[in-house]
């Protein structure tokens, strides 16, 4: 769910794309850049916070182990696959990234069924990320081509019926949520407004652009504001925002410093001027599996129960 | 002697092995035409506030049944789409499908205002669809953009405008549901038309699909959407009439 700054800030975007494209593909794109990694980042960086959420020990330092080992083994199977299958891992990442930004956005509503909320994560998830990709093929194929070193190209009828397809399928469903009464008449308009303002973001500015400015406004935020929300929730309004910063600077520091050794591994740590999209999207399609799994978990939790510690007076 | 010859043309017209186009316009003619005979007649076992809404629906069928004999006609012997007679059937039908939102409406208080809303945003869609797919085909997409406004116009009454409030105020279960089907025919099975109209060439999705293709969607879509809107009122007035 978005307010109304993020439509102005995606307004705004999409304004600056269409008056002034190569000014906003060249000269805006290093803030934007600099925002993905900064704002972006940071918003997985609490997921230490939300597996506490899922253990039943006290210690605090058998949790961190618990957590630091099956996290660091999920990446680095996942580094793994990349290194050795990275189609595979390429789609993966693709669909965990589908499911992540589609539940990111419905995850509140009362769904009838797994299935269908399911259903509606993955239209809408599959709308925000096939829309940039499929409209802005060849700068898509270019980023794709550095991480996994082979070349994609689709049809463009078959571009064109996909577009159509996961726009029209995202309206569809936005009725249907509206006819079960799950969506009122005015959400169901400000939803429609929210579709059509990212169909012209996406469309409308360079791919980075449109990516950065939904990754950062649009999903981290929200994202963010949501995460706060459950703990305060889960822990009874023994939580706040203030601690919450606090507990998520020193993993954003270790997520920064894990990006920017890839970068030195890779040769180009401060080679601005080859900057290279491949190793930033290999980065955070590595913190994405995690994080989207975990996430996973803690919207299920919040859509079903009050968190142990909450019961028993814990505070994190 | 020539009414005779046109007449015995019309019901032997020619149709190939394999001709699925062809098929589908057999199809959809015969369909039409039965469907017809049923809303003719099972209008007059209804209660009398449906009887205007099911001669509507009987008219919709009949009138595209007709159109639907030349099409089928005019496919056989040119293999081609027959588009002028598709846009004098959809102007003639569509309108009317508009008008069975204001008649189902009407006894819980839609205004006259909403009928003719309605007629002018679909009339306004097929003029301008019509001027995009033949006389003005190099601003096609134009003419699309202002097409859709129309169909947009519809949409947003049905699901979101005055015609949406009256069906929620009705506190009739009945209605509400015959309606929000009808919403359903409206925004899916309509979609239909426009995407018809993408494909054609030089439009967005030219090239993905055939217009042989496009004519048996077309087909199948128009005695779906017309059939199906029909048979929505008389579940709607034999519900009622159940009560």
């Amino acid at each position: 769910m978005v307010n109304g700054l993020v439509r102005i800030i995606t307004l705004a975007a999409i304004v600056l794309g269409l008056a002034a494209p190569t000014w906003v593909g060249k000269e805006l794109l290093t803030g934007f850049v600099f925002a993905l990694i900064l704002l972006g980042i940071p918003h997985g960086a609490s997921d230490y916070l939300v597996f506490r959420l899922f253990v039943k020990s006290e210690k605090s330092a058998r949790i961190k182990l618990q957590f630091y080992g099956l996290y660091f083994a999920v990446i680095l199977a996942y580094g793994l696959l990349w290194w050795w299958q990275p189609s595979v891992a390429l789609g993966l990442f693709i669909l965990v990234s589908v499911y992540h930004f589609g539940q990111s956005n419905w995850h509140s509503l009362p769904f009838r069924s797994l299935l269908e909320a399911r259903l509606v994560y993955m239209l809408w998830g599959g709308f925000v990320l096939a829309f940039p990709i499929l409209f802005h093929h060849e700068e898509a194929s270019a980023i794709i081509q550095q991480i996994t070193g082979e070349t994609y190209i689709l049809d463009s009828g078959l571009r064109r019926a996909l577009l159509f397809l996961s726009l029209f399928g995202n309206l569809v469903v936005l009725c249907h949520l509206n006819e079960r009464n799950i969506l009122s008449e005015v959400a169901l308009g400000r939803e429609l407004i929210n579709l059509l303002l990212l169909a012209a973001l996406f469309a409308f500015t360079p791919l980075l652009i449109g990516f950065a400015v939904y990754f950062v406004v649009w999903h981290s935020l929200a994202a963010t504001f949501d995460q706060i929300r459950i703990f305060q929730q889960l822990y009874r309004g023994a939580y706040s925002a203030g601690m919450y910063w606090g507990q998520i600077i020193p993993m954003s520091l270790l997520a920064l410093l894990g990006l920017a050794g890839l970068y030195y591994a890779s040769g180009s740590l401060l080679d601005v001027q080859h900057f290279s999209w491949g190793t930033l999207f290999l980065f955070i399609s590595i913190i994405t599996v995690p994080h989207a799994l975990l996430v996973d978990r803690l919207y299920e939790r919040a859509s079903t129960a009050v968190g142990p510690e909450a019961q028993a007076g814990h505070v994190i | 002697m020539d009414s005779i010859t046109t007449f015995q043309t019309l019901l032997l017209a020619n149709l190939k092995s394999g001709d699925y186009v062809g098929f589908t316009f057999f199809i959809g003619s015969m369909a039409m035409m039965a469907a017809s005979v049923f809303f003719f007649v099972e209008m007059w076992n209804q209660e009398k506030k449906w009887r205007t809404s099911l001669l509507v629906s009987g008219l919709i069928t009949f009138i595209a049944a007709v159109h639907y004999f030349y099409m089928r006609d005019f496919w056989a012997e040119n293999q081609t789409s027959p588009t002028e007679f598709r846009y004098i059937d959809w102007i003639l039908t569509v309108p009317l499908m508009c008008v069975e939102f204001y008649l189902i409406l009407k006894a819980f208080g839609a205004k006259s205002g909403l009928l003719w809303k309605l007629i002018f945003y679909s009339v306004w869609m097929l003029v301008a669809g019509y001027l995009g797919e033949t006389l003005f085909r190099g601003q096609s997409p134009l003419w699309g953009f202002i097409s859709t406004l129309g169909y947009v116009g519809i949409l947003y009454e049905v699901w979101l405008g005055s015609a949406k409030k009256l069906a929620n105020n009705s506190s009739d279960p009945i209605l509400q549901r015959a309606f929000s089907t009808l919403g359903w025919f409206v925004l899916v099975g309509w979609a239909i038309y426009p995407i018809g109209y993408m494909a054609i060439e030089g439009g967005w999705l030219s090239g993905v699909l055939k217009p042989s293709s496009m004519d048996i969607i077309y087909n199948i879509g128009d005695a779906v959407n017309k059939i199906g809107f029909g048979l929505v009122i008389y579940s709607l007035a034999v519900a009622h009439g159940n009560k």
